[in-house]
């Protein structure tokens, strides 16, 4: 039996659709077998991120309202065609229309067949966000370093601990070290001071991200960037693997007095 | 009444009326001041407790007699009142005791219910029979509770929760934020107030 987890924060543009997808490739390479579930009906983007809008033939709704069996949803990615999969987003439905009976029970029987799937969840806390959630067991929460994206995470864990969410962890995105050396940016410390749950993954700012989710192209897959190293990690300590985390992360620890 | 109790002359002889406001150990300290002082005019005879709408377990009435005893007084339980056996106190009594100061060395909670401690509890001062004790500081006295056991540093001369002792040299270790000591397998451990499960795999 494989694990559920969704992916939320809140606050929209954090990066949950890039870390869905960079953390499930992440996963895959890690010899797990992954699929990614795209739950922000009426504006996907999950497929656009990874190459694969052209190959779409069904949706989830599609199987939610019996079009289809899940198998013939599913799209094997490109690159890692035995272990990444995406079932996408309907573009024309509105959250709505979800069936979150129909939806909880499609995750489990995906969950019977793969090792981890990544639900992306959409912005906010309606009826999307709810749906998604229902059909998880566990919570990644994704936060950038701002009091906004903060508050709205701190929210959403609280929401998340009226849930039958058994475990919960937080991704740290667009870190940049420099803003936070300069005090224009929130440092971890200051976050966790906030949210207090357990810290599983910090992802660098880095301008290379667009440049892939423009082309389609899965950044993790492609570069032995710090931000694939950084996407790695996380997968490797969600499998239980207790990695240190990056240096360039531990200078934003420390604030102004860090290690260059 | 400002006294943590009233003596009060009856057809039944002295009576000992408690002021339901006061905590148990003040009542005790008192009685035993009176009777230091007058130890002649109550030894041999017979006293009167009315409890007056306090509820005390059979911990606190054992101290009760065992201290007139020293004395030589016996105790009676007034007609209108009775100490309750300590499983009736706690189904009646969902009560929280609130200390809105450090406790010092020598003050001591001796209270059913919960108890909250806005400071810290000093080395000399106890708190006992608690069901949870939530300090807003750091222990350094004795505190022996029934579940669990919250502050901001652990350095007690003694600790018991559920009866089973606190074991672990602490050196001075000052927390920011609040940590929750109870027993897990049969062992005392001390997490994170509110922990929750991470993504990480066990």
């Amino acid at each position: 039996m494989g694990r559920s987890i969704v992916v939320t924060s809140g606050k929209g543009g954090v990066g949950k659709t890039t870390i869905t997808a960079n953390l499930g490739a992440s996963l895959a390479r890690l010899k797990k077998r992954v699929v990614v579930v795209d739950m922000d009906i009426g504006l996907r983007n999950l497929d656009v991120v990874m190459g694969l809008e052209n190959k779409i033939v069904y949706n989830i709704m599609d199987v939610a309202e019996g079009r289809c069996k899940i198998g013939q949803a599913l799209i094997k990615d490109r690159y890692l065609t035995n272990s990444l999969f995406l079932l996408p987003a309907s573009q024309m439905h509105t959250k709505e229309d979800i069936d979150i009976k129909k939806i909880t029970e499609i995750i489990r029987t995906i969950k019977e067949s793969f090792d981890y799937v990544l639900i992306d969840s959409p912005a906010g806390i309606e009826h999307g966000f709810n749906s998604a959630v229902a059909s998880a067991d566990e919570a990644l929460v994704v936060v950038t370093p701002d009091v906004s994206s903060v508050r709205d995470a701190d929210r959403v864990i609280g929401l998340l601990e009226n849930r039958d969410i058994e475990a919960t962890s937080l991704i740290v995105n667009r870190y940049n070290s420099e803003l936070i050396r300069k005090k224009k940016m929130l440092d971890v410390k200051s976050i966790l001071d906030v949210l207090g749950i357990d810290l599983i993954g910090i992802i660098p700012d880095d301008n290379e991200v667009i440049d892939f989710s423009n082309r389609g192209e899965i950044l993790a897959l492609h570069r032995n960037s710090l931000t694939a190293k950084a996407f790695k990690n996380t997968a490797k300590r969600i499998e239980g693997d207790d990695v240190p985390f990056l240096d360039f992360e531990r200078r934003g620890f420390f604030g102004l007095f860090g290690k260059r | 009444m400002d006294k943590p109790a009233l003596f009060r002359g009856t057809g039944e002889g002295i009576t000992i009326v408690f002021n339901p406001d006061a905590y148990f150990r003040e009542i005790l300290e008192f009685l035993k001041k009176v009777l230091d002082e007058r130890k002649t005019f109550f030894s041999g005879g017979t006293v009167v407790v009315d409890p007056n709408g306090t509820v005390f377990g059979e911990s606190e009435e054992k101290l009760l007699r065992d201290l007139f005893s020293e004395y030589g007084v016996q105790l009676k339980l007034s007609k209108s009142s009775k100490f309750l056996p300590k499983s009736e106190v706690n189904a009646i009594q969902e009560k929280t005791v609130t200390v809105p100061h450090t406790l010092r060395s020598g003050q001591y909670i001796n209270f059913n219910g919960d108890v909250v401690v806005l400071g810290d509890v000093n080395e000399g001062a106890e708190i006992k029979d608690a069901k949870s004790v939530y300090v807003f500081g750091i222990i350094r006295g004795i505190v022996e509770a029934r579940e669990s056991v919250v502050s901001l540093g652990f350095q007690p001369l003694r600790m018991t929760i559920g009866g089973i002792p606190y074991n672990e040299k602490n050196n001075g270790k000052r927390y920011r934020k609040p940590r929750i000591a109870k027993v897990i397998d049969g062992k005392i451990k001390i997490k994170m107030l509110g922990e929750k499960k991470s993504l990480r795999k066990k």
